[in-house]
C-alpha cells in the first residue's frame, strides 16, 4: 500500500472506532457526513491523535489492534515509542514501516541468488 | 523478583535500589513521613512502595505519567512532605504542608499507610488511607482465598499505580513466593508475546484490556487463567473469555476495604465469588431479592454501594450501583441486567439504561442504544418483552449516533438521568 491508500484505512479505522465508541463524533467528524470535521475530507498528516482527533490512550491502543486485524500488518512485539501516536503523519510512517516489512521476500527471478 | 516486560529484575538489583534509598536525602529517613509517588517504571515503584512499607513510611500512589504540576498539587492535598517523580532521584520537596489537616481524613489513626485518590464517580477524588498492618492482613487472607497452584505466573495488566494490579499483582504473589511479570501498557501485542511465552499465566486485567487481548488473539490462543475486575464484564465479552480460557477469575473490592471477594471460576459476568477469609459480608438473600453488600472487616463496616445477592452455591452476584437502581412501583430494575438484554441483539452495539422521571409512576426504565440504522426502537422493545418482565422493559428507547460520556470517557447513567432531569 502506498502512502495515501494507508492514510485512507487508517482514517477509515478511526472514524469507524469513534462511531463505535461515541466519543465526540459530531465535533470531529462531522455528524452528518459534512465537510467541516477534521475526519472529512482526506486526513490531514499534522492533526494530533490525542488533541485534534480526542483518541485516548486506550483507544490509541485499539487503532494499534485494528491495524494489525483488520489492515493486516503485524505490529512487532517489542514496546513501541509512544510517539508514533502523536500525530496522524507520525502513525502513517510507522504503518509504512511495518507495510514494508511485512512484504515477503520476493522470488529470486532469473540471475539473482 | 520480578520482570518488567522482557526484563527480569532479580533481588540485587532491588537491594542496589534499597541501598540507594538509604542515602538519598528524603527517603533516608522516611518513618512517620509521606510519600508521593509518580512512578510509570514498575520495578522502580514496587521497590519503592516495599522500602516505605519496611521502613514504616508512607506512600501516596499517583498515576504514573501524571504531569508534574498536577502531581505535586496532589501530593500538597494529601499531605505529603515530598513527591517522586519518575525516578528516586527526582525528589521535590512540598515546601508548604497545609493539606495536613486535610490528610487526617485518610483514616488510619496516624499508622504507616498506603494512600490513594479514589476515583469517585461524583465531585473532587477522595484521599483514602490504609495502614500497611491492614494490607499486610488482606494479603494474606488474599492468598488464602487464591489458592493459586504454585506453577501459575502471575502477569500483571493492571496497573501497578492502583492498588488492584500493585496489591493484588504484585505483592500478593511475592509474598507467596510467585514472581509477577508486569507488563507495560504501550502495545497489546507485547502483552499477548509475553502471555502465550508464559503458559501456565495468571492474567491480571480490567475488562478493556481483556477485550484487547481477546481481539487480537483472534481464535488460535487459548488463555489459562484470567483475572478481571474494576469494572463489570460486559456478558457477550465473558462468554467469549470463558471459551477461550480454563476459568475467568474476577475479584471485587472498593478503595476503602482493598478486595473483599474472589471468584475462582466465574459462573456468570456478575459472579465475584466468595468473601476473603477476614471478611464478613452481607448481601440479598435471593436474586429477587438483593441487598447492598456491606463488609464488616474486624468490626469495621464498609458500606460498598453496590448491590448483590448470594446465590445457592453461596456465590455472591454482582448487579451494580446501589443508587443506579430503578424503583418502578417497588419493584427493583438493575440497569446492568437490561442492558445485557439490548447487548445481546443482533444490530446493537452499545446500550445504557438508567433512570427517568415518570409523571406518574415516579420513576421509568430508560434506554439509549447506539444500533445499526435498520434496528428501531420499537423492535429493540419488542425483542426486550421477549426476554425480560414487563417492568424491566424500558418504557422509552432512544436510538442515538452516541451515547454522552463523562470526564473519564465513561458512560454515566447518574449524568444521563441529571441531563435529563434538567430539561
Amino acid at each position: 500500500m502506498n502512502r495515501e491508500q494507508l492514510k485512507e484505512r487508517l482514517q477509515e479505522l478511526i472514524a469507524g472506532m469513534l462511531q463505535e465508541m461515541g466519543a465526540g463524533l459530531e465535533e470531529t467528524a462531522g455528524a452528518d457526513g459534512s465537510k467541516h470535521g477534521p475526519l472529512a475530507g482526506t486526513l490531514r498528516e499534522e492533526l494530533r491523535l490525542n488533541e485534534d482527533l480526542r483518541l485516548d490512550s486506550v483507544m490509541l491502543l485499539q487503532l494499534l489492534v485494528l491495524i494489525e486485524t483488520k489492515l493486516g500488518l503485524q505490529v512487532p512485539e517489542n514496546e513501541v515509542d509512544p510517539g508514533i501516536f502523536d500525530t496522524v503523519g507520525s502513525l502513517v510512517d510507522f504503518m509504512q514501516e511495518l507495510d514494508n516489512t511485512n512484504i515477503p521476500d520476493p522470488a529470486p527471478g532469473p540471475g539473482v541468488r | 523478583m520480578l520482570t518488567a516486560g522482557r526484563e527480569r529484575i532479580g533481588k540485587p538489583t532491588f537491594e542496589r535500589r534499597w541501598s540507594s534509598y538509604r542515602s538519598h536525602e528524603a527517603l533516608g529517613n522516611p518513618a512517620g513521613r509521606r510519600f508521593a509517588l509518580c512512578v510509570k517504571d514498575p520495578a522502580e515503584l514496587v521497590a519503592l512502595v516495599m522500602y516505605l512499607r519496611e521502613k514504616d513510611g508512607s506512600a501516596l500512589l499517583l498515576h504514573g505519567g501524571m504531569p508534574l504540576e498536577t502531581a505535586l498539587a496532589h501530593a500538597r492535598r494529601a499531605g505529603c512532605c515530598g513527591l517522586i517523580y519518575e525516578e528516586a532521584e527526582t525528589y521535590l520537596s512540598v515546601e508548604d504542608v497545609k493539606g495536613y489537616a486535610e490528610s487526617s481524613h485518610g483514616g488510619c489513626g496516624g499508622k504507616p499507610s498506603l494512600f490513594q485518590y479514589s476515583s469517585g464517580t461524583t465531585g473532587e477524588p477522595k484521599l483514602i488511607g490504609r495502614s500497611w498492618e491492614e494490607i499486610g492482613i488482606e494479603l494474606a487472607a488474599y492468598n488464602e482465598a487464591l489458592q493459586a497452584d504454585p506453577s501459575w505466573k502471575p502477569v500483571v495488566l493492571a496497573s501497578v499505580s492502583h492498588s488492584y494490579g500493585l496489591l493484588c499483582g504484585v505483592l500478593a504473589s511475592l509474598a507467596r513466593g510467585s514472581e509477577p511479570t508486569v507488563v507495560p501498557n504501550t502495545n497489546p501485542k507485547l502483552a499477548l508475546g509475553i502471555i502465550r511465552d508464559t503458559p501456565a499465566h495468571l492474567i491480571y486485567a480490567v475488562p478493556i484490556q481483556l477485550h484487547l487481548l481477546a481481539s487480537l488473539a483472534a481464535g488460535e490462543q487459548r488463555f489459562h487463567r484470567l483475572m478481571t475486575s474494576g469494572a463489570p464484564l460486559p456478558a457477550p465479552l465473558w462468554e467469549q473469555l470463558a471459551q477461550r480460557s480454563d476459568a475467568v477469575l474476577q475479584q471485587y473490592g472498593c478503595s476503602e476495604a482493598g478486595c473483599l471477594t474472589i471468584s475462582r471460576g466465574m459462573l456468570a459476568p456478575g459472579d465475584i465469588g466468595q468473601p476473603l477469609p477476614h471478611v464478613q459480608l452481607t448481601a440479598g438473600p435471593r436474586a429477587d431479592s438483593p441487598g447492598e453488600l456491606i463488609a464488616d472487616i474486624g468490626g469495621r463496616i464498609i458500606r460498598t454501594g453496590d448491590v448483590g445477592y448470594r446465590n445457592e452455591q453461596g456465590h455472591i452476584m454482582l448487579m451494580g450501583r446501589a443508587d443506579d437502581v430503578i424503583n418502578i412501583g417497588g419493584l427493583m430494575v438493575y440497569p446492568s441486567e437490561v442492558e445485557d438484554t439490548l447487548l445481546r441483539m443482533q444490530g446493537v452495539r452499545e446500550a445504557v439504561v438508567y433512570r427517568g422521571r415518570h409523571p406518574v409512576m415516579g420513576e421509568m426504565v430508560k434506554a439509549q442504544v447506539v444500533a445499526d440504522p435498520a434496528v428501531t426502537s420499537d423492535m429493540i422493545r419488542a425483542w426486550c418483552l421477549q426476554q425480560l418482565a414487563p417492568y424491566q422493559v424500558p418504557g422509552a428507547v432512544a436510538c442515538v449516533s452516541s451515547i454522552e460520556k463523562n470526564g473519564n470517557g465513561k458512560v454515566s447513567r447518574k449524568l444521563l438521568e441529571a441531563k435529563e432531569a434538567a430539561l
